[in-house]
């Protein structure tokens, strides 16, 4: 597909989107859900008013320190699990239960540990993010075809060649998988703790909702989709230099 | 070939374990925090017992299924629709990439306008907690049909339907159970929050109720039973899997 | 929105204590202990309005002439705020009395020490096209917007409606939560009665038929929102009771302040208040809010009417509406009259 016509279908589906929205807000109005056009008029306030860049800039550092380190975490332990039974029953049952606990009731018990400065934020963020990329890992090592195994073997790899050369390559699609859906848990992770302790990011949300009419609200919320939008494909475009040889799109048939 | 079975043996030491380690934190935090486990499990086996538990689940688990449900329905056709057609999904990705950042519990109030405050809200904030994960796994698994696969069966003649149902389809099964798995995993969560964040019943009032009288032991019981809920859930999930793509199985070194 | 440094060194020695040594994860640098101030970490709620400002000022601006430092951290769940007290991560807090009251009835020992300030900003709003007495609120089809059961906001129409003999069986009760998507569950006919600001009652005003039908101070004498509070045992060490008494000194002498001049509201609410429009509001508007907070209402006493006959007589709303155990309170336990008693002296 030619950059053209990509950048053509974007702005369509992005189009259809702000329509939408424009249509639902006219609807239901400003104090309700305001139009699209009221929040890009009301965005200069709402950015000098909760200071939202400096807030934002402030969110980054647990975001991506918890990220990573969720990232790191999960696609190690998540193999290993999915190479190990022993691994496997041991760590399961608590995977499996901390993975349906919702991160808010694990707040207090937090912040008796981490106090409420940024060890509190990169823990939650974590905590949030290391699940999805554990499981989602843990079903691609389970999967991990035997000739692979044994084509390891035979040429006497060790267990970190194995790891490196065999299997994560093997895994990649479902690391992808697993770390674009921690990618989204650990920046919504960022804000629920934010909201919590009512700082950064998360605290302008909380604030802004207090306020009769959403346009702030709505504003910092497309910042958080733009946000959201910009880390993704970031993200992509880190997995197409890490691995260059894999190319989502040669899978694509049409 | 992996007996799963015999790593599903090793929970009951693994539960254990854990539950060792919490008694031994929990003596050092404070009771109207951290409940110990002796006291949690009381709890919980009383409640069960008396039909409390029980009963609250009952009512909890009808907006998660029709959520979870309705998410499932959406993201498997949405989902291979994007993973195997290019235009659509570089059209939709940037607004679903978009929308999937939102915290959902920022979006109560707006759905507390759109759909209320009872079981319609409740089954919203269902699907839109487990609809994402579902998708992006089910548009893994369509993407990465291997190439060679498809051209061999179009040399075959193979086409439409029935390029589908003999090579799209079977491969992308594992990563589209992988999605029901986390997906019924976060409708569980998702069953919880929805009771916590619209109006409170079952569980959720329940957990409330015991949280503000400051009865940690029962607060944690009810937190507990809704994880073993979630993980009987994800087990199941395991089963049904097993049972239908059984040539799908994990292999050790 | 203004940032306050975060607790550092207490929470790790605190953590340390509880967890029995195991190893955190690092945070990046730590505040240094003040030299020759005394300092203490604050837990706050949300956000701050007009009401608010004075007596935060006063925390954040007064304590330090008076040789305290106070590290402030605001948090969204009042149950976070009793929880992190409890916890030691935090020594004193600001919450609201009810679910304090209620973790004493369960062997929490959590001591009020004085008022943040006194009665509240908050009115009781309904749609007049279905209520147009207290009655109504029995109609199968109204239900009435709470923040979360038991709390302040449902006591606050409890109160108002069994004083108008109404049977409180038939009312449908829902959780809302803040106040702004209360206002917004008012707005859009989920609810007929709820909670708001006194402030936005104008701008509901424009979208449809709402009335206020009750008003805290009026209704109440008077109505305690917001009390200052800390653990039992860190309040019987003198060091720290020497802190109390400067914490409560700086809101006294703020409140006093906030009361007589404008212009020291106004740098209150520039510095503190949570809201967007605050650096553009004309000053006019910002005057007549102050004057109706100072001398309309009488937000910020001046000599904190911190007494037990005031809770006293809040108790049986309290019990109505099941907030509390239906077992007596021993108010005597609950304060510590002695903090607000020596700031009073010390101030003169």
């Amino acid at each position: 597909m030619s950059r053209t016509r990509a950048w053509t279908l974007r702005l369509a589906g992005i189009a259809t989107f702000l329509l939408l929205w424009e249509i639902l807000g006219r609807i239901l109005g400003e104090a309700l859900f305001a139009p699209v056009s009221a929040v890009v008029a009301g965005f200069p306030a709402t950015v000098r008013g909760y200071k939202l860049f400096a807030e934002l800039a402030g969110s980054f550092r647990q975001l991506v320190l918890g990220y990573f380190l969720g990232c790191a975490v999960g696609v190690i332990v998540g193999t290993a699990m999915g190479r190990s039974r022993l691994l496997d029953g041991l760590l399961q049952p608590w995977v499996s239960m901390m993975f349906v606990t919702s991160v808010a009731s694990l707040v207090p018990l937090f912040i008796i540990t981490f106090g409420f400065g940024l060890a509190f934020r990169v823990a939650i963020v974590f905590i949030a993010t290391v699940w999805y990329v554990l499981l989602v890992t843990y079903h691609g090592a389970r999967d991990v075809n035997p000739e692979l195994m044994q084509t390891a073997r035979s040429f006497a790899a060790s267990r970190v060649q194995t790891f490196t050369m065999v299997l994560l390559p093997a895994l990649y699609p479902y690391i992808l998988a697993g770390m674009r859906i921690g990618l989204a848990h650990a920046i919504r992770a960022m804000v629920i703790a934010e909201m919590y302790v009512i700082v950064g990011f998360g605290g302008v949300i909380y604030n802004s909702g207090v306020e009769i009419s959403t346009v702030s609200l709505l504003g910092a919320l497309a910042t958080i989709m733009v946000v959201g939008v910009v880390l993704t494909e970031a993200l992509k475009w880190l997995g197409r230099r890490t691995a260059p040889w894999y190319d989502e799109r040669q899978q694509l048939s049409n | 070939m992996w007996k799963s079975r015999s790593s599903f043996a090793l929970y009951p030491v693994s539960i254990v374990l854990g539950l060792l380690a919490w008694e031994a934190v929990a003596a050092f935090v404070p009771k109207g925090l951290l409940a110990p486990p002796s006291a949690v499990l009381g709890r919980l086996a009383t409640m069960t017992a008396d039909g409390s538990l029980p009963r609250a689940l009952a009512g909890s688990v009808q907006h998660m299924i029709v959520g979870y449900l309705l998410a499932v329905a959406a993201a498997i056709p949405i989902g291979i629709l994007i993973g195997r057609n290019a235009p659509v999904a570089t059209a939709v990705e940037p607004v679903l990439n978009a929308i999937y950042a939102i915290p959902p519990v920022a979006l109560v109030p707006f759905f507390i306008i759109w759909f209320g405050m009872y079981f319609e809200g409740r089954v919203a904030l269902v699907f839109a907690m487990c609809f994402f994960e579902i998708l992006i796994n089910v548009l893994q698994g369509a993407r990465n049909v291997d190439r060679g696969l498809v051209d061999a069966a179009r040399s075959l003649e193979a086409s439409g339907l029935a390029l589908w149902r003999l090579v799209v389809i079977p491969a992308a099964l594992p990563f589209i159970f992988t999605g029901l798995r986390v997906g019924i995993g976060r409708a569980v969560n998702a069953m919880i929050t929805a009771e916590l964040f619209f109006v409170a019943v079952n569980l959720g009032q329940m957990l409330k109720t015991r949280s503000n009288a400051f009865d940690t032991a029962s607060a944690f019981a009810i937190i507990l039973f809704i994880s073993l809920f979630g993980l009987a859930c994800q087990e199941g999930m395991r089963l049904i899997e097993r049972r239908a793509i059984p040539w799908h199985r994990g292999s050790e070194t | 929105m203004s940032k306050h440094t975060m607790a550092q060194p207490m929470t790790r020695r605190s953590a340390l204590r509880l967890l029995g040594g195991i190893p955190l994860a690092a945070s990046a640098g730590f505040a240094g202990t003040a030299a020759a101030a005394d300092s203490v970490k604050l837990i706050n709620l949300g956000f701050a309005l007009g009401i608010h400002c004075p007596p935060t000022y006063g925390i954040t601006d007064e304590c330090p002439k008076l040789g305290l430092q106070v590290e402030m951290q605001r948090f969204q769940r009042m149950r976070d705020v009793l929880q992190t007290v409890m916890g030691g991560t935090g020594e004193i807090g600001i919450a609201e009395p009810i679910l304090l009251l209620r973790g004493r009835q369960a062997g929490t020992d959590l001591v009020i020490f004085g008022n943040f300030y006194l009665h509240t900003t908050l009115v009781v709003a309904v749609n007049t096209d279905q209520i147009k007495t207290w009655k109504d609120l029995e109609k199968p089809d109204v239900t009435v917007g709470i923040n979360s059961q038991g709390d302040i906001t449902q006591v606050m129409i409890i109160g108002g409606f069994l004083k108008a003999g109404g049977d409180l069986s038939k009312v449908k009760w829902a959780d809302v939560g803040g106040s702004g998507t209360r206002l917004r569950a008012l707005l859009s006919k989920r609810v007929q009665a709820t909670v708001v600001h006194f402030d936005q009652v104008p701008e509901i005003q424009k979208s449809g038929n709402y009335r206020v039908i009750l008003v805290p101070h009026k209704e109440y004498d008077p109505w305690i929102n917001e009390i200052v509070f800390a653990r039992g045992d860190w309040l019987k060490n003198p060091a720290n009771r020497r802190k109390a008494v400067a914490f409560m000194k700086g809101v006294i002498l703020a409140s006093r302040r906030g009361t007589a001049d404008f212009g020291y509201y106004k740098t209150a609410f520039l510095k503190h208040a949570t809201l967007k429009d605050k650096e553009t509001m004309p000053e006019a508007e910002m005057q007549a809010h102050w004057k109706e907070l100072a001398h309309g209402i009488g937000v910020w006493p001046a000599d904190n009417a911190f007494r037990p006959a005031n809770l006293e007589k809040l108790l049986p709303y309290y019990h109505a509406a099941q907030a509390i155990e239906d077992k007596p309170v021993d108010l005597k336990a609950a304060m510590d009259l002695g903090i607000v008693a020596q700031a009073l002296k010390e101030l003169g």
